[in-house]
């Protein structure tokens, strides 16, 4: 009788452990890329009027980027291309490549500075303090007048 | 003498043989476990895994290919627009373009029969930020668009805003001959009239309309006038004034004689009573605007066009 009930006892830890171990990584929050754009839209000034792209238009703008690694992104950039305004949040699929995705991030970045330079240079500064941010497979750019708030909304979107 | 109970005592060997029944008892409820935990997990990553769009591939197009107008994005209001007005038109009024023999180089080409959106399957346009807007809302994607926000007259020249056939990063005028066009459309001068005099414009823009005939002898030229800008623009920047556009389109337009191409005034169609672009055509930045005024653009091309003898 004992031995039965030792036994079963090990069997239940064994189980307990097993799912505790699955449990916590499926928990882990997984927010999805629109609703972080749309937590950057709501807290942080953007002076432009921003239009979601997708498809063609996306990898006409980040013409490094490779979509079919990511699960998800939006993106949000102006609508009259008057500014460098942007919001973009990238989903890494598994076994994507990190390096790739913020070469992309980085040349997009830099592509739009060699089109404001000399375009309309006041805006340069907006592209000078842009912020690029990472949570596990998550990345993120933002370009604005005042990103500051960024971070912390970003970090906000994973608790 | 009492008789004494006998006790049993359990003198079985205790040895490995034992154990077995316990270890493949555990071994069972590990891998059960296991099991139930990973069909869950990949529930839960199903049930998660939205759907993200996927973007058709679309080759740089090294030569034109005839698509068709892909509507039902999110300019569909634009498209549908676009194609009702197609459809009215074609059960009144005789489409296509005015005969070349009747258009006087130096005057603005006169409003035609409309033509529909496969009219620009051959169309290259050249041009600023504000082409690049024919892009962003997919106004002619049958159409193929070479622009940039830093081009002016002066810098199609030198700055590498194409790529050619191969993908290198080249100039506009080094990516002309990876295209073949039947129409060529430019609206450059909105960046640059600020601070090019107007004589250096005209020998740029004198330049590249040279560069485009060379490269595609005999074809349709179509040089475009630059759009208004907002009376709110005008008092941000005075140095970009609606009279100062006025100016240098008329220069254009002597141009477009001595080069015998034609002169489309696509201003006429933006402008409000006092010439400029109203308000609320570009609210925030009083030049650039949003996709009723692509309509808008495209609607006068499609009923300002030549038709070649």
């Amino acid at each position: 009788m004992k031995r039965t009930v030792a036994l079963l006892m090990a069997a239940a830890m064994l189980v307990m452990v097993v799912f505790t171990g699955c449990g916590e990584k499926a928990s882990a929050k997984q927010p999805a890329t629109s609703e972080i754009a749309q937590k950057f839209k709501d807290g942080i000034t953007f002076e432009d009027e921003l239009m979601q792209l997708e498809g063609d238009r996306v990898t006409k703008q980040y013409e490094k980027l490779d979509t079919s690694a990511l699960d998800e992104y939006t993106l949000f950039v102006s609508s009259s291309g008057a500014t460098p305004e942007e919001i973009a949040v990238f989903k890494l699929g598994d076994g994507g490549d990190a390096k790739a995705l913020k070469a992309a991030i980085d040349a997009r970045v830099q592509q739009q500075k060699d089109g404001f330079v000399d375009y309309v240079p006041e805006e340069m500064p907006k592209l000078e303090n842009c912020v690029i941010l990472s949570e596990g497979n998550y990345y993120a750019l933002v370009v604005a007048g005042d990103a500051s708030q960024a971070e912390k909304i970003f970090e906000d979107c994973f608790k | 003498m009492a008789n004494r109970r006998p006790v049993y005592v359990n003198r079985r060997k205790k040895g490995f043989s034992d154990a077995v029944p316990i270890l493949v008892f555990l071994l069972l409820a590990l891998l059960l476990a296991t099991g139930i935990a990973l069909v869950w997990q990949h529930q839960q990553e199903k049930g998660k895994k939205p759907e993200h769009s996927s973007s058709s591939s679309s080759s740089l197009p090294a030569v034109i290919e005839s698509n068709s107008p892909a509507p039902g994005t999110s300019e569909s209001t634009s498209s549908s627009a676009s194609s009702s007005q197609d459809a009215s038109s074609s059960e009144s009024e005789t489409t296509g373009g005015v005969p070349a023999s009747q258009v006087v180089f130096g005057e603005p080409v006169p409003q035609s029969g409309r033509v529909k959106s496969e009219y620009f399957d051959d169309a290259l346009f050249i041009g600023d930020s504000i082409s690049e807007g024919i892009e962003l809302y997919q106004m002619m994607d049958n159409a193929t668009v070479l622009a940039n926000k830093g081009l002016n007259p002066e810098t199609i020249f030198t700055k590498k805003a194409a790529k050619d056939a191969a993908g290198n990063e080249v100039t506009v005028i080094e990516a002309l001959k990876s295209y073949q066009p039947k129409k060529v459309y430019v609206m450059l001068g909105a960046n640059g009239l600020g601070w090019i005099d107007k004589d250096k414009f005209i020998s740029y823009y004198g330049k590249l309309i040279d560069e485009i005939k060379s490269a595609y002898p005999g074809i349709s030229v179509y040089i475009q006038s630059i759009l208004p800008v907002t009376a709110n623009f005008e008092k941000k920047k005075p140095e970009i004034t609606n009279a100062k556009i006025d100016e240098y389109n008329a220069a254009i337009r002597a141009l477009t004689k001595d080069k015998q191409v034609y002169y489309v005034n696509v201003a006429e169609s933006f402008k409000n009573d006092a010439g400029a672009l109203p308000d609320e055509a570009s609210p925030k930045d009083g030049m650039h605007f949003g996709a009723d005024y692509y309509q808008k653009w495209f609607d006068y091309l499609k009923t300002h066009v030549v038709t070649e003898e």
